[in-house]
């Protein structure tokens, strides 16, 4: 459908454009100007999104595959804002493995899953996240898999940020996506979305009477009670930022990017530099 | 002046110190050396021999006929028996330097109590090494105070003075002087392998991100990146496994940082995918494959030249891409700087095919002059590009002015999607057409930059050879200057035919030299030319390829 002069790929109704007026609304309303940001994606509907941002550099890259190339970039050039965004398939499926590594690296990006436990872009098989049962046109049969816990997985690593948003919460979403930005290390949000042609289950009405606001009071600090957060699933899902906390990002840590220029504007032509690499041989 | 000397024990031995305090001693006297070192893929036990062929002149390939040969425990000997064609070889003049407690009872054995008169003076039996590299030092007519300088540079400085009355009483050994190697003049050379050469080069070409995973030969170039990484502030990333290495290394070269990924054959499989992005991203990208023979893990430790038809078909899709295939440690600093030229001037990925035998093999080269080097990183300047800044614009040359995020105001828009000048993903069939003629055409002038074929030789027959087997064809060309020519291929995608074609003409016959069962360059020709090379000498044993070895083969097909 067309939507600000473009031809966007997602189904009327998708949770996508919540998402997306949300991510627009963030980027409008940030002191970084848009050439500084940097969106990156995998492959899915959810990926298209940069797609359909304006003024802001975009990296779409492989299914499963957004996090080292975004986590790379980043390296190479501190002064971006880097964020990803892709779906539940894309990050805890084909790229698992890339999931635990970045919450490990803790290098400054922010990932913002599209979860609405279900393939979109391949037509309904089942996502990691899909319910135990559910019947697809692959897992005819029903899934027999148990459902990735993505919440729980981060708090395990001590993901410096693990936050659980809803797209039908406007307000909470652009305020909980806003904080994983301005996080400083790793950020996951998990954001809860319906999808109106391949989940008849989860439906937008399914998450809006069971997705309750963590209480004021809740402390993200403590890593216990974050953990008991994450396991809530069901009748009532918690959102909000469950779990954060201060650490020292992987540039931090790395005295390779202790200081200005960022690593892309290093370029040596003096060649007398490389004489001691020469020397060591002889 | 033509001397191989073998050291071979068990890993764990020391086998590689004692090497490297004789490879150092020879390099410092003014030698030519090529040390190869051939090593089974275990921590202890099995077998770890380090051949060093000491020359006045510079080669670039092993002969396998041991002058001296030091094993340091019984087990190896088996492997160096004459005739067994894998290892360095024991014959009949071959002098055996051995510790009296290893006990081997070869004929023509000089038994030395090293282990006993290490024990005693350092209390670690360890230093029966450095006993025995006296003694050699004693048997090659070298003095002792050029050993001992070796050794302080060679030696842990926490060993250095314990160990050198070891070196003193191995040196003071009645040991017959059966050569003497006076000093010579050797300067404006150095002693690399292509893992050091390949290293250099990237750091001289800008390298600031690495990104790998370990496998072996591969790591060399990780582990001489990471100990330089402070010094030249590079980001040295062992990434959780190779797809992420190569998707990591799009993402760097994306922002604008030159990158490396190095690995083998088994690893490089898991890059593909990123290949390919690389290919529909234009994204400049440097990766080597040092190849190991495979299939799946196949042999680790060993070496073979098989990888080349992959690496050519690897990805895809259709897209540009740069293959070289280094002849020499020297030869591998000159193709990475221009690796990483081209990938950059065409906005492609460029694939460096080494594999262990050039990996891990130190050679004598000339020291390269930094002086001759250029770097360039093709980024677009301002007035390069129109107004609004389009990522993949259209032009003549296929080659789109590349911008990097935050190096203008313009954001810059990649996608692995199919996508207009924009960056943004079309479905349009016209504009697919339109990219598709775009990405494939700066080919033609990467085959402009290209260099011809070495050529060597006056034979009328014709030999053939592409990589790390230059050094044993040379030498067998030398050799039989008036019966062999030589046509060899560092560059071998794209493949720049009008020479090889000129002297595939005027040949009596051709025969293709490789290091691979199925004669993979020779495929690649008659794919390229139409013409088949119906003769063909193969190694695959894991060995590197010899002037011994192709010239048994040549003799058996009657050609010399």
């Amino acid at each position: 459908m067309w939507k600000n002069g473009m031809d966007i790929a997602w189904c009327p109704g998708c949770g996508n454009f919540a998402l997306l007026d949300a991510v627009n609304r963030i980027i409008e309303s940030s002191d970084v100007p848009r050439s500084h940001f940097l969106y990156v994606s995998g492959i899915g509907q959810a990926a298209k999104l940069p797609l359909y941002l304006k003024g802001v550099n975009v990296l779409d890259g492989l299914h499963g595959r957004a996090l080292p190339a975004a986590q790379a970039a980043k390296i190479a050039n501190r002064e971006l804002t880097v964020v990803v965004h892709s779906g539940d398939g894309c990050n805890y499926g084909e790229g698992g493995n890339h999931l635990l590594a970045a919450i490990r690296r803790n290098v400054d990006i922010t990932l913002i899953v599209h979860d609405n436990q279900v393939y979109g872009l391949t037509k309904g098989q089942a996502s990691p996240t899909t319910a135990l049962g559910t019947t697809t046109v692959a897992q005819t049969l029903g899934v027999m898999l148990e459902p990735f816990n993505p919440m729980a997985t981060a708090v395990a690593l001590d993901c410096s940020f693990v936050a659980r948003t809803f797209v039908g919460d406007q307000e909470h979403l652009v305020s909980t996506m806003r904080a994983a930005i301005h996080h400083h290390g790793f950020s996951l949000v998990d954001v809860l979305q319906q999808c109106v042609t391949f989940n008849k289950v989860n439906t937008f009405g399914w998450y809006k009477e069971r997705v309750q606001r963590l209480p004021e009071d809740y402390d993200p600090t403590d890593r216990e009670t974050a953990f008991k957060t994450a396991l809530a699933w069901g009748d009532h899902i918690p959102i909000g930022i469950l779990y954060t906390h201060e650490r020292p990002s992987y540039e931090d840590l790395h005295p390779v990017l202790d200081d200005q220029p960022p690593l892309w504007q290093r370029w040596n032509t003096d060649m007398a530099a490389y004489t001691p690499l020469l020397d060591e041989l002889a | 002046m033509d001397i191989t000397l073998t050291i071979s024990g068990e890993a764990g031995q020391g086998v590689k110190t004692l090497g490297s305090l004789a490879a150092r001693t020879l390099f410092d006297r003014g030698y030519f050396i090529v040390q190869d070192e051939s090593y089974h893929s275990r921590i202890r036990g099995g077998l770890d021999a380090i051949t060093i062929r000491v020359s006045d002149r510079e080669r670039h390939a092993m002969r396998p006929q041991m002058d001296v040969f030091i094993p340091l425990a019984s087990s190896v000997l088996p492997y160096h028996v004459a005739g067994n064609g894998h290892e360095a070889e024991l014959g009949p003049g071959t002098r055996v330097l051995c510790d009296s407690a290893a006990g081997n009872d070869l004929p023509g054995e000089v038994s030395l109590p090293a282990s006993e008169r290490a024990t005693a003076l350092t209390g670690d039996a360890r230093a029966a090494n450095v006993f025995l590299f006296g003694a050699l030092c004693r048997m090659l007519g070298i003095p002792l105070d050029q050993a001992t300088a070796a050794a302080r540079k060679v030696l842990p400085q926490r060993l250095e003075e314990a160990n050198l009355p070891v070196l003193k009483e191995g040196y003071a050994q009645p040991v017959m002087e059966a050569w003497s190697l006076p000093e010579r003049r050797l300067s404006g050379y150095v002693l690399a392998n292509a893992s050091q050469a390949i290293g250099a080069a990237a750091i001289v070409a800008g390298v600031r991100f690495y990104s790998g995973y370990p496998m072996t030969p591969g790591s060399g170039i990780m582990n001489y990146l990471a100990a330089h990484a402070e010094q030249y502030g590079i980001v040295v990333e062992q990434a959780e496994d190779e797809i992420a290495a190569a998707n990591m290394a799009v993402g760097a070269s994306y922002a604008g940082v030159r990158q490396m990924v190095s690995t083998s054959g088994g690893g490089f499989a898991l890059m593909v995918e990123a290949l390919s992005l690389a290919g529909m991203t234009e994204t400049p990208i440097v990766i080597v494959d040092a190849q190991r023979p495979a299939p799946a893990t196949g042999l680790p430790t060993r070496t073979e030249q098989a990888d080349l038809w992959y690496v050519l078909q690897a990805g895809h899709g259709e897209f540009v891409r740069m293959v070289s295939a280094p002849r020499t440690p020297e030869d591998a600093f000159d193709l990475t700087l221009k690796a990483y030229d081209l990938s950059s001037k065409y906005q492609i990925p460029a694939i460096i095919l080494s594999d262990q035998q050039l990996a891990d093999t130190l050679v004598t080269v000339p020291r390269w002059d930094l002086g001759d080097v250029h770097l360039d990183r093709h980024l677009a300047e301002p007035g390069m590009y129109q107004e609004p800044y389009q990522r993949y614009a259209l032009t003549p040359s296929g080659v789109s002015p590349r911008l990097v995020p935050m190096q203008t105001e313009w954001p810059v828009v990649a996608d692995s999607d199919e996508h207009d000048e924009s960056g943004h993903l079309s479905e349009d069939l016209d504009n697919r057409e339109r990219m598709v003629e775009k990405r494939l055409r700066r080919q033609r002038d990467l085959l402009m930059d290209l260099d011809d074929p070495l050529v060597l030789g006056g034979g009328p027959t014709l030999l053939v050879g592409w990589g790390s087997s230059f050094g044993a064809l040379e030498e067998l060309v030398q050799e039989h200057p008036a019966d062999l020519r030589l046509v060899h291929f560092n560059e071998v995608w794209p493949l720049k035919t009008d020479r090889l074609l000129a002297e595939m003409s005027r040949a009596r016959m051709v025969i293709a030299v490789e290091g691979n069962a199925t004669a993979q360059f020779a495929g690649l020709i008659a794919r390229e030319t139409g013409q088949r090379i119906e003769h063909t000498v193969g190694r695959w044993d894991g060995r590197p390829l010899t002037a011994a070895f192709i010239e048994r083969r040549l003799r058996d097909m009657e050609v010399i």
